[in-house]
């Protein structure tokens, strides 16, 4: 038997008294991921990771692999508030009396100056090229040296986002987005985990400027607006979560950082320090979103 | 507190440069570490090197 | 141009692998264009766009993985697919063995790294070590051969940024308990450390152990942070660690002999701390260091035993003596198994410290010692190769060591020279050490005991036996074993010492009460 440290709060609805089946879709070192339908997916994740939206994170040491645990790709798992359980394997995984991490966003009123605001995007931009992976899409951000197929790919995509979320125009920025949803490597292809950055500045920028929420969700949902069917399921929650502003502990920490001005570089190496590109990637969109959302400010 | 005296509270986690066989002695003490497959800079050519540090 | 791909359905990998594959199938000589991703509608597209579209990837999904790739020929293409199909296999059993090539990538992989444990060759050492100053990570440098000049430039910059900077030449650390390059696994206890001499620190911390005591840290310095050059830099900064160490209650301090005026500013910095402390300079004069108020320490073992004792509240005596029985018993036994011509010790050792330690015992009591670390310039063998006299010779030293292994690792040239002893008709002891711990040789006894055997056999054939003499530098909770060790020398007729310091003061009191008959 298995016990959890904690579970994401968006969890909440998923995980009633009532029982549901799911089938394990993927294992990793330190990741397990049990999809339960088309929309809804748990992780089971170690110690090791940070704490992310969906994810119910295991009692058991940081070294410990989870692919080691014997859960495998298509197993059945049972699950319910109480508990997981992989009847193949006789794995029960217990989830009554774990912590609950809240993976809502964090949005809170700052007296900091837009310069401040600036420099700690640019920071972020700084960082991302000097030790960040930019094979991905990251290599947006340098202006000149950097050339590879991807880069050249999302340029143009990435100007009309731009331009369509400067304009408010849902058509553009809808088109823009299905440029780029499912490009690139990954298990979370670049351009995802590049929107991903996007939305979170959209989000915790826009807030800064005064936005009201419920514009910036609009906003949001045209970018995912044509999510289904073009990128890979994992993304696709990933995206999901990110639309309704539920972001990554790195994530949302590096956003808390820019916005209130604490440590911006520590929490930036710790987001580039997830996965092989993702992190780098999603840094890119942060910076991207960030410049983006300082010049249009309020949107109309 | 001194960054000498952190240290003596953290976990260690070594980056090992050099003899493999330091890090596979970490490894068995159950210590993180990750090898550096070192080659040297500039193939050796000990002009490229200082013109490669001055780039930095 | 030749086009070949790869699908695997409804398979995931992790991003670090997609990462590390992409990367190395991009180097791989001969592959012109490559593509790894998911099968999404945009991947496909671009996947198209560089001509990389084979039709059956057409049909994938974004849930299936496929790699496309173009290369110059079909070997090419096999030898970049079985490459790919190794490093997926590969995932499926060991995750870790990612080798990032240099120090920054290395950082990216673990940006929580601590320390950086440095054993390159001396001449890009120094730029490694700038590298990891300069990203605030606390440095082990195992490597010689490194200028003075850069030593005193990064113990400057360590220093200003409030790092350890351990080295050059520093083959000896113990930190938080882990045992870094060579170092012996030793119980946990109040006692500090900072060491310029790595066997030295070996020694201490094994008779620590072997007390009953234990340490809280050891700290290595380079053999030459006490030159005046250098200004004991490090050693200072590890002994105001150790002072605001609340786990460290007694502090010693181990070095070859100090320049004067270093060993006054390190000896009041100690002063000024509150915790007692125990100094070993070797050679060095008691008197100076009871002046700063510390207790000197004779030997290492000396050492070792006035650490322990003060961190037991008892009190401190001397130790110069034995603490085996029956040591009159050995004495007089091996005195009378030795033949007319045979006079003079040999000392075989592989720790530098040790064999020091050994030449300044021994010339208190015995008189001229020579060697190729000679304590006096008129000591200096002819021919380093050919004792001569009472000889002690450090195989660790460079002029041994150019092109080969470090002795406590490869025991070769010590098997070689033990049988040119045996030969010799004046050799009367031999004296080793052995060095357990990490690092060193995985079984150094048994390495030995075939060259033991035979040194038997040669002296057997003119009717000499000749008394070998050693002790073994290590603890129980070793990768060797210290009673393991200790035992396989025993078998042999090996008389085994509990210290180097009582191993060569046994030789001397054999080479007396010789001296005595004659």
């Amino acid at each position: 038997m298995l016990l959890t440290k904690s579970i994401a709060s968006d969890l909440i609805d998923t995980l009633t008294s009532k029982t549901i089946d799911g089938i394990v879709h993927s294992v990793f070192d330190h990741a397990c991921n049990i999809q339960l339908d088309r929309n809804r997916l748990v992780t089971l994740i170690s110690p090791k990771l940070p704490n992310y939206p969906s994810a119910i994170k295991l009692d058991i040491t940081e070294d410990q692999k989870l692919c080691s645990i014997g859960f495998k790709t298509g197993m059945k798992s049972v699950i319910n508030k109480d508990e997981i359980k992989m009847p193949e394997v006789c794995i029960s995984i217990k989830l009554t009396g774990a912590r609950v991490w809240d993976s809502s966003p964090l949005f809170l009123r700052s007296n900091i100056s837009e310069e401040m605001l600036n420099e700690n995007i640019e920071k972020i931009r700084d960082l991302t090229l000097k030790c960040g992976e930019i094979e991905g899409v990251a290599s947006i951000l340098d202006g000149n040296t950097i050339d590879n197929n991807y880069k050249n790919f999302v340029i143009n995509s990435v100007k009309r986002l731009a331009k369509g979320i400067s304009d408010l125009d849902y058509k553009e920025i809808t088109e823009a987005s299905k440029r780029l949803i499912g490009l690139g490597p990954g298990l979370t292809p670049a351009a995802d985990d590049f929107l991903l950055g996007i939305l979170a500045s959209l989000y915790y920028m826009g807030y800064y400027f005064g936005n009201n929420l419920e514009n910036l969700k609009k906003i949001a949902g045209f970018i995912i607006y044509d999510l289904p069917g073009r990128t890979t399921f994992i993304s696709e929650i990933m995206l999901r979560n990110g639309m309704k502003a539920r972001f990554s502990e790195p994530i949302r920490d590096l956003m808390l950082a820019v916005i209130h001005n604490t440590s911006v570089q520590d929490k930036c190496i710790n987001l580039l320090n997830i996965g092989g590109t993702s992190g780098s990637d999603c840094a890119a969109g942060i910076v991207f979103g960030g410049v983006l959302m300082a010049k249009v400010k309020i949107l109309k | 507190m001194t960054k000498i005296n952190e240290l003596f509270q953290e976990e260690l986690k070594i980056i090992n440069i050099g003899l493999e066989s330091f890090n596979e002695n970490l490894k068995k003490q159950n210590i993180k570490t990750v090898q550096v497959d070192w080659k040297p800079p500039a193939g050796g050519n000990k002009k490229m090197l200082s013109l490669l540090d001055k780039l930095k | 141009m030749v086009l070949k791909y790869l699908i695997r359905e409804n398979t995931y990998y992790d991003s670090v692998t997609l990462m590390i594959i992409t990367r190395e199938v991009k180097k791989i000589e001969g592959v012109k264009e490559v593509i790894v991703g998911m099968g999404t509608e945009l991947n496909k597209e671009l996947a198209g766009n560089l001509n990389l579209l084979a039709s059956e990837l057409q049909k994938i999904t974004p849930n299936d993985f496929f790699i496309s790739l173009d290369s110059i020929d079909d070997n090419i293409a096999k030898k970049a697919f079985a490459f790919v199909d190794e490093l997926l296999s590969k995932k499926k059993e060991e995750s870790e063995d990612y080798q990032p090539s240099t120090f920054e990538s290395a950082l990216k992989y673990m940006p929580d790294a601590n320390l950086v444990l440095i054993s390159l060759p001396g001449k890009y050492a120094a730029r490694e070590v700038k590298n990891a100053l300069l990203n605030d990570k606390h440095v082990m440098l195992f490597s010689d051969n490194v200028a003075l000049e850069e030593e005193i430039d990064l113990k400057k910059l360590a220093k200003q940024r409030g790092l350890l900077m351990m080295g050059p030449d520093c083959g000896t650390a113990i930190i938080n308990h882990v045992a870094l390059a060579f170092a012996n696994v030793i119980r946990k206890g109040p006692i500090g450390i900072v060491g310029a001499s790595g066997t030295g620190i070996q020694e201490v911390t094994v008779m620590i152990d072997k007390l009953g005591s234990g340490i809280s840290q050891a700290i290595g310095t380079g053999g030459r942070d006490l030159k005046a050059e250098v200004g004991g830099v490090m050693m200072i900064e590890g002994l105001k660690a150790l002072q605001n160490d609340h786990l460290t209650e007694v502090i010693v301090l181990i070095s070859k002999p100090p320049d004067k005026e270093v060993a006054r500013k390190v000896l009041s910095i100690l002063k000024e701390g509150e915790k007692p402390s125990v100094v070993y300079f070797a050679g060095g004069d008691p008197e100076v260091i009871k002046e700063y108020g510390s207790i000197p320490g004779l030997s290492l073992e000396d050492t070792a035993h006035k650490a322990a004792a003060t961190a037991k509240g008892i009190p401190i005596e001397d130790f110069t003596g034995f603490t085996v029985n029956g040591i009159d018993k050995i004495i007089k036994g091996e005195t009378k198994k030795l033949k007319e011509t045979q006079r003079y010790i040999r000392g075989l050792y592989t720790g530098g410290t040790l064999c020091d330690e050994a030449m300044i015992i021994l010339s208190d009591l015995i008189g001229d010692i020579y060697s190729n670390i000679p304590l006096k310039p008129e000591g200096k063998l002819f021919d380093i190769n050919k004792s001569y006299r009472h000889s002690l010779i450090d195989l660790g030293d460079d002029e041994f060591t150019r092109g080969k292994p470090h002795p406590m690792i490869d025991p070769y040239v010590r098997q070689e020279r033990i049988l040119s002893e045996a030969k010799d008709k004046e050799t009367a002891i031999i004296l080793m050490d052995f060095v357990l711990g990490f690092g060193s040789n995985p079984d150094p006894a048994g390495e030995m005991v075939p060259y033991i055997r035979k040194v038997g056999e040669i002296a057997a054939k003119d009717g000499r036996h000749i008394c070998m003499i050693s002790s073994v530098c290590g603890t129980e909770e070793d990768p060797q074993n210290l009673i393991e060790q200790e035992k396989k020398l025993k078998e042999e007729g090996v008389i085994v010492m509990p210290s180097n310091a009582q191993a060569v003061r046994l030789a001397a009191a054999i080479v007396l009460s010789r001296r005595k008959i004659q």
